[in-house]
């Protein structure tokens, strides 16, 4: 969106208290000098360590998707009754956390949250890397993902051989492979004018050789500002019932099944208020690390993170409140298998599971009503580790507990992951982080003609009033 | 492969004789020889053998992946050989001492299946899983190739030659040569051993693992019969056993099972049987009884005696007076009385108890019943386990101070099974020469100067005569795999007799049975319609008077004092051992054989090996649990096995199965859990299998039982459902609980109906869960074994499982069985959820598994309520980590050409024998005719010698599937689902 | 003096030719500038901005662009052939008895339609804003100063003759505050 942007070096005084979502008062200079800086500098020894520590998990991760793809799925601890368990119960976490970067990138923008600006890329960045991630886990955990192909509706030579459109496994496919394409066009269309002001201040060589072929000669024109503007509000437009659709479709997964603790129509919104939640769990995260990391204070303020807490109130209330309606529903419904499910849900061998779900994802984001909380940045980042776990326990709970007792009791039996799947998740975890870390050293990891176009918006007393966080209960 | 075949013996004779041995002669193939050897004189016919190997050889690259073999076609095909249709040769089974007739399935010149044979009277169509497992062994890769010399190979010439100049020396020096043999089915055979017996100083004595000495002196003593009393389950209204398992493991379990479900049927014009048991540890039969006491070991004699005592009184003899009572509740004891005397004359007692005295009383219960004649039979009286404890014994001391100069083992392995096998391992080592004619090198033919190994039942002449006057016929079906040579012509030979049995056997049957019957004109018609027949039942002679002529007084006098001695050692940390056979291991033969070993026990559920069954109040007392590792200490013998908590388990009582803990078995049999014959007393020459009293220890070490069931309770749910006999007459619908049976209301209008609805209907009431289906859907289906470490991870991979649930209290459970595989749901919940349309429906009602176009996401599997589908973890086909049959290409010549071998990542299920099915339908469009109702039959429908499992084509009104359908007690698993299975239920009926 | 109208629309011809380049510090002057320019008839070629300008467009009188009518059409595109190809093969070419289901299971057809929509719409869009705007990989950056993507905004005027001789641009475009005027071959 546009904004008039009157940020003169003489009276900038005057508008300091106005200057809402940047702390200091950088120039349009300083803006670019700022987040261009790590990208010519040479990593830091903090990088390197996380760097190092991420590669290390990805080997480790790709270690055990090998023997796996070698030996056999019999290598995870998955039996006769528990066909799914880490595999899928990773795969929903990482769709989950990409939740975020659209709600950030997309469903703000059409809010017209001005805070988003500063930590859209990166929220972006995180959605792909999580979906990269995610979409691992249905490949491998086939055992044999070179047969992957066959999920594909393609012309073949033997006869009428499609795919099955009624499985909620193809609409998976389809699903996120569109959030995918749809996430990394939106990503990179939004680094276009980025790209050109990194090649215009570089000087001659691979750099700028590399920028200029990527910035697709961006020159600043107005025309393209004009229809640029307009083709991030119809990306946005469409991203947002994307990612809603997205997570209600994994959330068939389950809920097209007849599995008691599956078999239920409040999956959908209770998946996507799930997955906006760890998503922002992540966001978090990753950004107080990173901005402490990368020193960028001043564009990835506390009033940022205090905003992004409010959702995940919001987001953790919704999901709390959904635990407390599938046991409801369970009672209400009156079906012996159904209660029995959640009877052992919570009383079974896996109850430390739910309970510790319970606590991290319903419980713990209350302390967030306290400001003295969602302000400060160490409670905030506890918080958001106890997110992260209590959303990955949450898909554990769900699948394995519904599994491994369903209908028939002779069948019961217990689920013990083993060392490889363990790794395999560790691994996942490694991906992102090697992918992100990558990222903030390579690209500009916050949108410089955004923040340079909102740098002033605040001035405007008109538009003053709209930038409450409180705006957000809208969101 | 085997790596020098011997060539068919009787060539001559093959050419003169009927199709059948002819069929029989020619299916057999010389593998290397014929590719390697100089070219043998019969060339045509060695041409066709190597073809029909090839085929073999061919059909199975077929089923693997990236194998490629040469298949040599015919040049001239023989006219029985067809390729890839199978041939039946009539046979009798070698699984066990019970000697039931088979047919036998051929494919391309190799056994592929073993099945009852219709035709047999005692045994009908029915099997055993040992007998579908028997094809197994003959591909056992551990099987003797060649004949042993003192531990290293030799000739056949060479082995003989030393033989004979060793038993010429013998005779002329008067020495004793024994044959130590178990128990001789084979009228044949034991004529044969009569002769030998005529020379001097050859003697023959005949030894059984699992010893019915004492009912065979009992009956011996009470009428003066040799042999055993052929019981009649299918006469009897009241049946009492004690200590009896005579639907899993007793004498004749395919038979008796047979009888006994036939009188469970409630439809039944004279209502239903009435089962009363009195045992120690559950075994199959226990969980199928209308009434089952748990009873200490000890407590069997008395248990009898009282029974007697009651009965007696009825009869209106003055009962036993000093008959000690209360050491078990009598309300069971006068209710049984009650019932015996009530059908008197169709009542039954049957015991297998271990010492004479208890089995006098049985049989003078069963005479004051008037059984005798009816029920108990003894003028056809079975002729299985005539082994002599007391002869045994005295073998072995003769052994031990040197009086037997020769000594050959034919068909035992004492050195294992035996109580003392050190003692006798010991005795053998002063025996101038022994000769075994084990298959295998086992333990007692590790320790024999000669291994004569002898042919497979398949691969050999034979007969049999389980019961007296009921012949059965055995011929090969293969030529010999490796270079072995029957057990009888080696007797024959080492006689100076021409080695040619089969010669023998039609001599015998000309000069012995072929007068007898009246039939035939010629013996070759004769000797031709029971080959082909396989079976031939010959009058029995006059039916003798038979009364009882037993001391009762002095029996229970013998009991008393065993009583009251016993009475003295109890003790509440002492335990009575109780040692039974499992219904897959038995005696422990078969210990090479992993299909056997992988089938759940039917009442435990547990595989791979054997435990000490606890009753859960001990447990609970002791602080053991299931999986901790126990020494039970009797003394001078000691074992250490895994407990199992028993629920119904008598809390007096220990129960171990023997039959395990094979030291020199073979790859897959040898270490599997512990051998408890060490805990078998020797008495007096007599083997006492219960009592032993020992101690119990902890060891502390843990050793998790790999067990295919670990939640033992329906939850509430009506998922068996059962009813009383009472409530039946009264509504024959009762028992359906709260769903009666019901079509669930459907959304859409339901898809057009095909030429076929096949379905199948079980009747829990016949079904005792003996397993058998089990494993002949693995050997049908090529289902793989997957090893106790995968069974321990719930991968076991039987497309067939038997769900068994305990209802009631902990101490005296009610047990209920239910076979479980696809229910062939005609709104299946697996098949939507597939990505790829890798499960989908059939036109005639089968839900189809498509194995190539299966990617492995395992939705299905989570999402069929039944959890009947199961997934190919690893390549279990080829895979040293799965080193059982399927990982040797002689294992691999047991597979099913006509079902593909799984590989790794693809999701299977039970397909209702969907290659069955088309085959049947391809005879009938042959014969231009429809598809008659029993045309088809599933592998666990034929192998069910209850008859409790029917399949067939629910769109025909009249079958047999669809009458069972339209009963009143027939219902559906989880139909309230809305799945609307294919395979029905009959509620199970108990006598209250 | 005699200036030409003001015209609403601006023709952009596709040959070089030369033009007179003002660059400002602030977007308020660079707003300043265009509005008087245009106000005095002078045909202004384009503006350079590092970021979005507020106004710029209804001071430059730019039509709002027809991008979404592109997403519109290939929205519906993508709906019909998703759908219709779904129905084709599950109905006609390949009906199959799936779990008791009606071929035409049209409800389950729903999401993978819904995705095939949102990918063409968005694909669709976004590759005609890159063609409309001639934008793709190895393009020439054709840049009205050396700072115009980092803080600085330019305007550029074509040559006219007449106007230019009397220097009467150039003043108009100093007196709007540019920081540097200066003639420039474009290639734009």
């Amino acid at each position: 969106m546009t904004s008039p942007l009157r940020a003169t070096h003489a009276d900038r005084r005057v508008r300091l208290p106005f200057r809402r979502w940047l702390d200091g008062d950088p120039s349009l200079a300083e803006i670019t000098d700022d987040v261009a800086r790590p990208l010519n500098a040479w990593p830091g020894r903090g990088w390197f360590m996380c760097f190092a520590a991420a590669f290390t998990a990805l080997t480790v991760g790709a270690g055990c998707v090998s023997y796996e793809v070698a030996t056999g799925i019999g290598v995870w601890g998955l039996n006769k009754t528990v066909g799914w368990a880490f595999d899928i119960t990773n795969f929903v976490f990482w769709i989950g956390i990409g939740h975020a970067g659209t709600l950030i990138s997309a469903i703000l923008l059409l809010f017209r949250q001005r805070w988003r600006t500063s930590i859209n890329r990166s929220a972006e960045a995180m959605t792909i890397f999580a979906v990269l991630c995610a979409a691992l886990f249905p490949l491998i955990h086939m055992g044999r993902p070179w047969l992957a192909f066959f999920v594909i509706p393609y012309p073949n030579s033997r006869g009428p051989l499609w795919v099955n459109f009624r499985s909620p496994l193809l609409w998976d496919v389809f699903a996120i492979n569109t959030y995918l394409t749809i996430s990394l066009v939106f990503w990179y269309v939004g680094m276009i004018p980025d790209f050109a002001t990194l090649r215009d201040r570089s000087g001659a060589g691979i750099k700028k050789t590399l920028y200029g072929i990527a910035s697709l000669g961006w020159n600043g024109s107005l025309r393209t500002w004009s229809r640029y503007e307009t083709l991030s509000t119809v990306l946005a437009a469409l991203a947002t019932p994307l990612v809603i659709s997205v997570h209600s479709i994994v959330s068939m997964d389950f809920a097209v099944s007849i599995l008691p603790g599956w078999h239920t129509t409040l999956f959908p919104p209770y998946f996507v208020a799930g997955a906006v939640y760890s998503g922002f769990g992540m966001v978090l995260t990753l950004l107080i690390l990173t901005r402490s990391l990368m020193h960028l204070e001043t564009y990835i303020t506390i009033r940022h993170l205090e905003a992004m807490a409010k959702v995940t109130l919001l987001t953790g209330s919704i999901v709390g409140f959904s635990y407390a309606t599938e046991f409801f529903t369970a009672w209400l419904n009156g079906t012996l298998y159904e209660q029995a499910t959640f009877y052992y849900r919570a009383t079974g061998p896996y109850a430390w599971c739910f309970w510790t779900m319970v606590a991290c994802n319903a419980v713990a984001p209350q302390v967030l009503w306290l400001r003295r909380v969602r302000t400060s940045v160490a409670a905030l980042f506890v918080l958001s580790i106890l997110v992260n776990i209590g959303m990955w326990l949450e898909r554990f709970v769900i699948i394995v507990t519904s599994l491994h007792r369903s209908y028939l009791p002779s069948t019961w039996v217990m689920y013990r992951p083993t060392i490889i799947e363990v790794g395999t998740l560790v691994g996942s975890f490694g991906l992102f982080f090697t992918c992100f870390l990558l990222f903030i050293r390579l690209l500009p990891m916050i949108a410089i003609w955004e923040i340079k176009a909102d740098a002033g918006v605040e001035a405007h007393g008109e538009l003053a009033g709209i930038d409450v966080p409180g705006d957000l209960a809208r969101v | 492969m085997s790596t020098e075949l011997k060539f068919w013996k009787s060539v001559d004779e093959l050419r003169t004789h009927s199709a059948e041995q002819a069929g029989a002669g020619r299916d057999c193939f010389a593998g290397q020889r014929a590719t390697t050897g100089p070219p043998p004189a019969a060339s045509r016919r060695d041409f066709l053998t190597l073809a029909g190997f090839s085929l073999a050889a061919a059909a199975m690259s077929a089923c693997s992946r990236g194998r490629v073999q040469k298949a040599i076609p015919f040049l001239n095909k023989p006219e029985e050989l067809t390729p890839g249709v199978p041939n039946w040769y009539a046979s009798t089974c070698g699984g066990c001492s019970a000697g039931c007739s088979l047919l036998v399935k051929t494919r391309d010149g190799r056994p592929i299946k073993v099945e009852g044979n219709d035709e047999s009277p005692l045994f009908g169509g029915g099997t055993c899983a040992v007998g579908q497992a028997t094809v197994l062994s003959l591909y056992d890769d551990e099987r003797l190739k060649r004949p042993l010399w003192r531990g290293s190979s030799a000739s056949w010439e060479d082995v003989d030659q030393r033989i004979e100049t060793h038993l010429a020396e013998a005779i002329s020096a008067r020495k004793r040569v024994v044959l130590l043999s178990r128990t001789i089915l084979g009228p044949t055979t034991r004529h044969l051993i009569r002769e030998w017996m005529a020379r001097p100083g050859f003697e023959h004595v005949t030894y059984d693992p699992v010893s019915f000495t004492a009912l065979r002196e009992a009956t011996r003593t009470s009428f003066g019969v040799d042999g055993l009393p052929h019981y009649r389950f299918a006469r009897a209204r009241t049946i009492v056993a004690i200590e009896a398992d005579f639907l899993g493991t007793w004498l004749s379990p395919v038979e008796f099972t047979r009888d006994y479900a036939a009188g469970r049927r409630p439809e039944n014009t004279t209502g239903m049987s009435r089962h009363i048991q009195f045992e120690s540890g559950v075994s199959l039969t226990g969980s199928n009884a209308d009434t089952r006491i748990a009873i200490a070991p000890s407590e069997r004699a008395l248990v009898a005696l009282a029974l007697y005592s009651r009965i007696a009184r009825k009869h209106g003899m003055a009962g036993l007076p000093d008959v000690p009572e209360g050491f078990i509740d009598p309300r069971p004891l006068d209710a049984a009385a009650d019932d015996l005397w009530r059908t008197r004359g169709e009542s039954l007692v049957v015991c297998g108890a271990d010492d004479v005295a208890t089995q006098v009383i049985v049989h003078a219960t069963n005479a004051l019943l008037g059984g005798i004649g009816t029920t108990v039979d003894l003028d056809r009286p079975s002729l299985q386990r005539q082994g002599d404890d007391v002869a045994v014994a005295r073998l072995i001391d003769d052994m031990e101070r040197g009086s037997v100069d020769t000594l050959i083992v034919y068909g035992v392995n004492p050195a294992y099974d035996y109580p003392q096998s050190d003692r006798f391992i010991a005795a053998m080592r002063n025996v101038p020469l022994t000769v075994s004619c084990a298959d295998r090198l086992d333990e007692t033919a590790a320790q024999a100067h000669a291994v004569c190994p002898d042919h497979h039942f398949l691969e050999a002449w034979g007969d049999a005569e389980p019961v007296a006057s009921f012949f059965s016929l055995a011929q090969p079906t293969i030529a010999p795999l490796f270079d072995t040579r029957a057990a009888q012509d080696s007797l024959l030979k080492w006689l100076g007799r021409a080695p040619d049995f089969y010669e023998y056997l039609r001599g015998y049957w000309r000069e012995t049975l072929y007068p007898r019957q009246s039939r035939y004109a010629t013996f070759d018609e004769f000797w031709d319609h029971s080959l082909h027949d396989g079976v031939c039942a010959l009058p029995a002679g006059p039916a003798a008077e038979r009364r009882f002529a037993g001391d009762v007084s002095a029996a229970a006098a013998s009991i008393v004092r065993d009583h009251e001695r016993s009475a003295g050692e109890r003790h509440a940390d002492r335990f009575e051992v109780h040692l039974y056979e499992t219904v897959g291991q038995r005696d422990g033969a078969h210990a090479n054989n992993p299909w056997l070993h992988e089938l759940p026990d039917p009442v435990s559920k547990v595989t791979w090996g054997n435990y000490a069954a606890i009753a859960p109040a001990v447990a609970s007392r002791l602080g053991i649990s299931s999986g901790d590792v126990v020494a039970l200490d009797a003394g001078t013998r000691r074992i250490e096995v895994p407990v199992h908590v028993q629920p119904g388990q008598s809390p007096r009582a220990i129960s171990i199965a023997m039959g395990y803990g094979r030291r020199r078995a073979g790859r897959v049999g040898q270490g599997v859990g512990a051998n408890a014959y060490p805990l078998v007393q020797v008495v007096a020459g007599m083997r006492r299998y219960a009592g032993t009293s020992v101690t119990v220890a902890r060891t502390g070490r843990l050793e998790p039982l790999a067990a295919t069931q670990t939640h033992h309770s329906m939850e509430g749910r009506t998922i068996v459902e059962q009813t009383t006999f009472a409530a039946w007459l009264a509504a024959s619908s009762a028992g359906h609980g709260e769903h009666e049976p019901q079509e669930v209301p459907s959304l859409w209008a339901g898809r057009p109906a095909g030429a076929h609805a096949w379905g199948m209907a079980i009747d829990l009431n016949t079904c005792t869960g003996c397993s058998a289906c089990v494993t002949a859907c693995q050997a049908e289906n090529n289902v793989p074994v997957v090893g106790r470490d995968e069974v321990r991870r719930g991968r076991e991979m039987h497309w067939i499982r038997i769900d068994r649930y305990y209802t009631g209290s902990e101490d005296d459970p009610e047990t209920l069985v239910q076979p479980m595989m696809c229910q062939h749901c005609n709104n299946a919940p697996c098949e939507p959820v597939c990505p790829v349309l890798a499960t989908v429906h059939s036109s005639d009602g089968l839900n189809q598994q498509v194995y190539n176009r299966c990617i492995g996401t395992r939705y299905c599997e989570n999402n069929c309520p039944y959890k009947v589908r199961r997934f190919n973890w690893f390549e279990y086909a080829r895979n040293s980590r799965f080193d059982f049959n399927m990982n040797s290409a002689l294992g691999s010549m047991t597979l099913n050409p006509d079902v593909a071998v799984r590989s790794r990542g693809v999701m299977e299920k039970c397909s209702l024998c969907v290659q069955r099915i088309q085959a049947g339908k391809l005879a009938a469009e042959r014969d231009g005719r429809p598809v008659a109702d029993g045309d088809i039959e599933t592998a666990c429908q034929q192998v069910c010698p209850a008859e409790a499992i029917v399949f067939g084509d629910l769109s025909d009104p009249n079958s047999r599937v669809s009458t069972l359908v339209r009963s009143q007690r027939r219902y559906r698993v989880l139909e309230e689902l809305g799945t609307r299975p294919n395979v029905s239920y009959l509620t199970k009926v108990r006598n209250a | 003096m005699g200036s030409s109208p003001a015209s609403t629309s601006l023709e952009i011809s596709p040959v070089c030719s030369e033009c007179l380049v003002a660059t400002y510090a602030e977007p308020e002057a660079l707003l300043a500038a265009v509005r008087t320019l245009r106000a005095h008839g002078f045909k202004i070629y384009d503006v350079y901005t590092p970021c979005p300008v507020h106004g710029l467009d209804e001071a430059m009188g730019l039509h709002r662009s027809r991008l979404p009518w592109v997403t519109l059409a290939a929205g519906v595109l993508g709906l019909i052939s998703a759908i219709s190809f779904q129905f084709y093969a599950a109905v006609f070419d390949w009906s199959l008895n799936v779990g008791g289901k009606p071929d035409n299971s049209t409800l389950a057809f729903v999401p993978i339609t819904f995705e095939i929509t949102v990918l063409a719409a968005g694909l669709a869009t976004a590759a005609a804003f890159l063609l409309r705007s001639g934008l793709f990989p190895g393009a020439p950056a054709r840049l009205a100063g050396p700072r115009v993507t980092d803080d600085e905004f330019a305007v550029a005027l074509r040559w006219r003759s007449s106007v230019f001789e009397t220097g009467e641009a150039r003043r108009l475009l100093h007196d709007s505050g540019a920081i540097d005027i200066r003639q420039a071959v474009m290639e734009l």
